[in-house]
C-alpha cells in the first residue's frame, strides 16, 4: 500500500509564560511529542485517546493548520523517495545530509511557503467536532459550501451552484436546503453540511475530528454510514479522531492509541481490540460500557487522572497510573517497536504483561 | 409491594409556553421508583428526559409549567403529593429526600467559592440545628474547664446565643448580633463542626486528601473530580432519591468507569434509589435495574434491563438498540427526524418513523399497558399480536 501521509518525529509544543517581569519562566505544553505515523492511501486510521491527549492537535498539525515545533510531514510523496529518506535519516555523512535537505525542501510540507501550501490544502480537508460553531450563522448553506471553490478558484461562477448541489445531494441534502441558514438544521444535518464543505474540493485526505460526538445515537449511525459510503465513492483517506472506541472499532481499518502526546500503540482494528498489548489500551477497552446487561467482564480501573502535559512524568508517561509499572518504566522512555506483524507498541513490559 | 415505592409520578403533563407556540414537552408520563433500585431513563435529545427529572423536583424551567399530574414522594410523614405543597416545603424536601446531579459539573459549582464552602452550604441548610447543638456541647465542655472569670463570662454569652439559635435558627436579631467582632467565634465553631463532616463525605467519594480539596476552587479540579464533588453535595444529607442527569456524558471512558463504580457503590451503601438519565445504552446495561425508554415526551417502554435488551417490544426501542454501532454489522439508523413538539404527530408520536404504523396508530394515542409482568409497552401493534 502506498503511504499518503508520513510524519517523522512530529512535535507541537505550546509555550506558556508564567510570572511577570521578575520571575518570568517559560514552560511548554507538549501536546504532540515525537509522533511517527504513516497513513496509507484509502484507509481509515482511527485515533483514540482521552481528552487532552493531543488527538486534535495532531490532526490539525498534520494538515499544517498549526505550525509544528519540529519534525517532518510528507504528503503524497513517492514511495521510493520515502524509502530513501528513511535511509538518509540514519546516515550521518555530509552527502546524505545534503541530499536529505534537498528532499525535505521538495516534499516536506512543513518547509512549504503559504502559497505552495494553499495548493495542497485543496487536497486535505477537515470536519470539526461541533457543527454549531464551525458553520457561519450569517451565511446561506450554498455560500458556506461554495466557499472552498471560490478560495481555490476551482469553478466558474456559472458552475458553482451545480457543483454545490451535486455535493449536497451526495451527503443527503436537497435543492430546497440551498437558501437556508445553519440554525434551521438539526445537528446531524449541520454535520452533513460541514462534510459537504470539506468534500467539495475533491480532497484525498480528510481529518474527521470527533464528527459524531455531538449527535444522538440514531443520527450517529447515519453519519457513520455516510462516511463509509463517501470513502468508497470518492476514494478518500480518513484520519478519524474520536474518544468513542465503539465508533472507531466500526469504521477504522487501523487504530492508533494516544496518551499524553504520544502514540503508544498502533495496530489493525481487529488486532487492537482483540489483543491489546499496552496496559493503557487494555484499560481503555475494558472501560467501554457494553450494551448488554448479561456481559460480566473483568474491568481494569485506572487510578487517578491524566497528568498535566506541562510536566509529563519521566520515563514512560503512563507509569504513574500503570498497574504493572517497574523500575525501568520510571527511568527510560519506551520506543515504538513492531512486536508483531503490523502491531506497534511503546511499552517496556509487553512480554510480561501478556 | 406498595410499601417499597419511594416515588410515584402519575400522568405528569408539562407545557412550555414559548413565542412559537405551546411545546407539549411531557404528555402523561407515569412511573414509579422502588427502594434501592436504579431506574434508567433513555431517549434521544429533546425527548423530555431532563424535563421529567426537573419536574419531579418541581424545578420545571421557565417558561415551562406542570399542567397536570401527581408526584408522590415518600417522606417521614408518609406519602406526600408534591404538587400540593408550597415552595417553602419543597425547599426542605430538596437535598434531604431528593437531590439531583447535572450533566455539566463545571456549571453546577460556583467558581467564586471554595469546594469546602459549597459542600458545607448544603449541609448547613438542612442540618443547622444539629451543628448548633454540636457547637453548644463544645462550649459547655470548655465552660467546665475554664477558670478565668472574664472568659467564663464570654462563654456563657456564647452558650446563651447558641441556645437561642437552637430554639429559633432563623432569628434575625441573632444573625445581626453574630456580626459583632467578639461573637464571630460562634460562627467559626459551627463552621469547624461542618468541616469535619465535609471531610468524611469527601473521603467517601474517593478523594485521598480531602484537606487539600476543601481549600481548592472548582477550576483547579478536573472534570471527574468536579463530578465527584457534585455527587458529594447531592449526597450530603443522605437523600432517599438521587436523580443523575447524564452525569458521565462529558467525561472520558476511563473516568466514566470510575464514576459509575462510585455511583454503584454509594447506592449499595446508602440504599438510596437513583433515576439515571442517559442516552448511552452501554451505561444503562452497566448500572440500571429497570429502564424507561422515552420518545417525544412519552414513555414508550418500561421494563427490566435484561428484558429490554433481550426482548424489546416497542419498535422505537428496537430501532434504538439496533442503531448502536457494533463491529462487523452494517449500520442501522432510524429514518426521519424527531418531531417538533409544538405540533406533535397525532396518535402515537412515533408513527411517522415507524415501519409498522397502521391507521390506528395515526388516530389513537396508545396507552402504557402491562403486556407481561413488569413489562409495560405503549404500542397498538404489540397488544394486537
Amino acid at each position: 500500500m502506498r503511504p499518503l501521509i508520513k510524519t517523522y518525529n512530529l512535535k507541537k509544543y505550546y509555550e506558556i509564560i508564567t510570572g511577570g517581569i521578575i520571575k518570568k519562566s517559560k514552560e511548554y505544553v507538549k501536546a504532540v511529542d515525537d509522533v511517527n505515523l504513516t497513513i496509507f492511501k484509502g484507509e481509515c486510521l482511527g485515533l483514540v485517546g482521552e481528552s487532552g491527549c493531543g488527538k486534535t492537535t495532531l490532526g490539525k498539525t498534520i494538515l499544517m493548520l498549526l505550525k509544528p515545533t519540529s519534525g517532518h510531514i510528507f504528503f503524497d510523496a513517492p514511495p521510493e523517495v520515502l524509502d530513501e529518506i528513511d535511509e538518509l535519516m540514519n546516515d550521518d555523512s555530509m552527502e546524505a545530509r545534503e541530499k536529505l535537505r534537498e528532499y525535505l525542501n521538495k516534499y516536506d510540507i512543513t518547509t512549504f511557503k503559504e502559497h505552495k501550501l494553499k495548493n495542497l490544502r485543496r487536497r486535505m480537508q477537515i470536519v470539526f467536532q461541533d457543527p454549531r460553531t464551525s458553520l457561519n450563522p450569517r451565511m446561506f448553506i450554498k455560500d458556506i459550501v461554495a466557499e472552498p471553490l471560490i478560495v481555490h478558484k476551482l469553478a466558474k461562477k456559472s458552475e458553482i451552484e451545480e457543483r454545490v448541489l451535486e455535493i449536497l445531494e451526495m451527503v443527503g441534502l436537497t435543492k430546497m436546503h440551498l437558501r437556508r441558514y445553519p440554525h434551521e438544521f438539526s445537528g446531524g444535518q449541520r454535520q452533513r453540511i460541514a462534510i459537504a464543505r470539506a468534500l467539495i474540493t475533491h480532497p484525498d485526505f480528510v481529518v474527521l475530528d470527533e464528527p459524531t460526538s455531538s449527535v444522538d445515537v440514531s443520527v450517529r449511525a447515519k453519519l457513520l454510514e455516510l462516511f463509509k459510503d463517501l470513502q468508497e465513492k470518492l476514494n478518500l483517506t480518513y484520519l478519524f479522531i474520536s474518544h468513542d472506541l465503539s465508533v472507531v472499532e466500526c469504521i477504522s481499518d487501523r487504530v492508533a492509541v494516544m496518551y499524553l502526546g504520544k502514540v503508544i500503540e498502533l495496530a489493525s482494528t481487529k488486532e487492537l481490540f482483540n489483543n491489546p498489548l499496552h496496559p493503557y489500551t487494555k484499560a481503555l477497552i475494558s472501560a467501554i460500557p457494553v450494551p448488554d446487561p448479561t456481559a460480566r467482564r473483568k474491568r481494569i480501573l485506572l487510578k487517578g487522572e491524566v497528568p498535566s502535559p506541562v510536566n509529563p512524568p519521566l520515563g514512560c508517561r503512563f507509569h504513574p497510573r500503570c498497574p504493572y509499572a517497574k523500575e525501568i518504566c520510571r527511568v527510560k522512555e519506551p520506543e515504538m517497536i513492531e512486536v508483531k506483524n503490523d502491531h506497534y507498541l511503546a511499552c517496556h513490559l509487553w512480554a510480561d504483561v501478556k | 409491594m406498595e410499601n417499597d415505592i419511594v416515588l410515584k409520578v402519575e400522568d405528569l403533563k408539562v407545557r412550555f409556553y414559548t413565542y412559537e407556540g405551546i411545546v407539549k414537552a411531557i404528555e402523561k408520563v407515569s412511573l414509579f421508583l422502588k427502594e434501592g433500585e436504579i431506574l434508567g431513563v433513555v431517549g434521544e435529545t429533546g425527548c423530555g428526559k431532563s424535563v421529567t427529572a426537573l419536574s419531579v423536583m418541581r424545578l420545571t424551567p421557565h417558561p415551562g409549567r406542570i399542567e397536570d399530574g401527581k408526584i408522590y414522594l415518600k417522606t417521614d410523614d408518609g406519602m406526600v403529593n408534591l404538587m400540593e405543597k408550597d415552595e417553602k416545603y419543597l425547599e426542605k424536601i430538596r437535598g434531604r429526600y431528593i437531590s439531583i446531579i447535572f450533566q455539566e459539573p463545571g456549571a453546577a459549582l460556583d467558581p467564586l467559592y471554595k469546594i469546602g464552602e459549597q459542600i458545607s452550604e448544603a449541609l448547613l441548610i438542612h442540618r443547622k440545628v444539629k451543628y448548633y447543638k454540636d457547637a453548644l456541647r463544645i462550649v459547655e465542655n470548655k465552660l467546665k474547664d475554664e477558670k478565668g472569670s472574664l472568659r467564663k463570662y464570654f462563654l456563657n454569652i456564647e452558650k446563651k446565643i447558641l441556645n437561642e439559635l437552637i430554639k429559633n435558627p432563623n432569628s434575625l436579631f441573632i444573625s445581626i448580633i453574630l456580626k459583632l467582632p467578639l461573637l464571630k467565634r460562634i460562627k467559626k465553631l459551627v463552621e469547624e463542626e461542618v468541616k469535619k463532616d465535609v471531610m468524611v463525605l469527601l473521603k467517601s467519594m474517593g478523594f485521598p486528601d480531602p484537606e487539600r480539596i476543601i481549600n481548592m476552587y472548582p477550576h483547579e479540579l478536573s472534570g471527574g473530580m468536579k463530578q465527584r464533588v457534585v455527587i458529594a453535595m447531592a449526597l450530603a444529607c443522605n437523600p432517599k432519591i438521587m436523580i443523575a442527569d447524564e452525569p458521565t456524558t462529558n467525561l472520558d471512558v476511563t473516568i466514566q468507569a470510575q464514576i459509575l463504580k462510585l455511583i454503584k457503590e454509594l447506592q449499595k451503601r446508602l440504599l438510596s434509589s437513583i433515576i439515571y438519565i442517559t442516552h448511552d445504552f452501554g451505561v444503562v446495561a452497566e448500572v440500571c435495574d429497570r429502564v424507561a425508554v422515552m420518545y417525544a415526551g412519552n414513555i414508550c417502554e418500561l421494563a427490566d434491563v435484561h428484558e429490554i435488551f433481550k426482548n424489546p417490544l416497542h419498535p422505537y426501542t428496537r430501532a434504538l438498540l439496533e442503531s448502536i454501532p457494533r463491529p462487523g454489522k452494517p449500520f442501522k439508523s432510524i429514518p426521519g427526524v424527531i418531531p417538533n413538539l409544538i405540533n406533535p404527530p397525532s396518535g402515537c408520536r412515533f408513527h411517522p418513523r415507524c415501519a409498522y404504523a397502521t391507521e390506528k396508530c395515526r388516530r389513537e394515542v396508545p396507552e402504557l399497558i402491562e403486556v407481561k409482568k413488569n413489562h409495560y409497552v405503549a404500542c397498538h401493534n404489540v397488544v394486537g399480536g
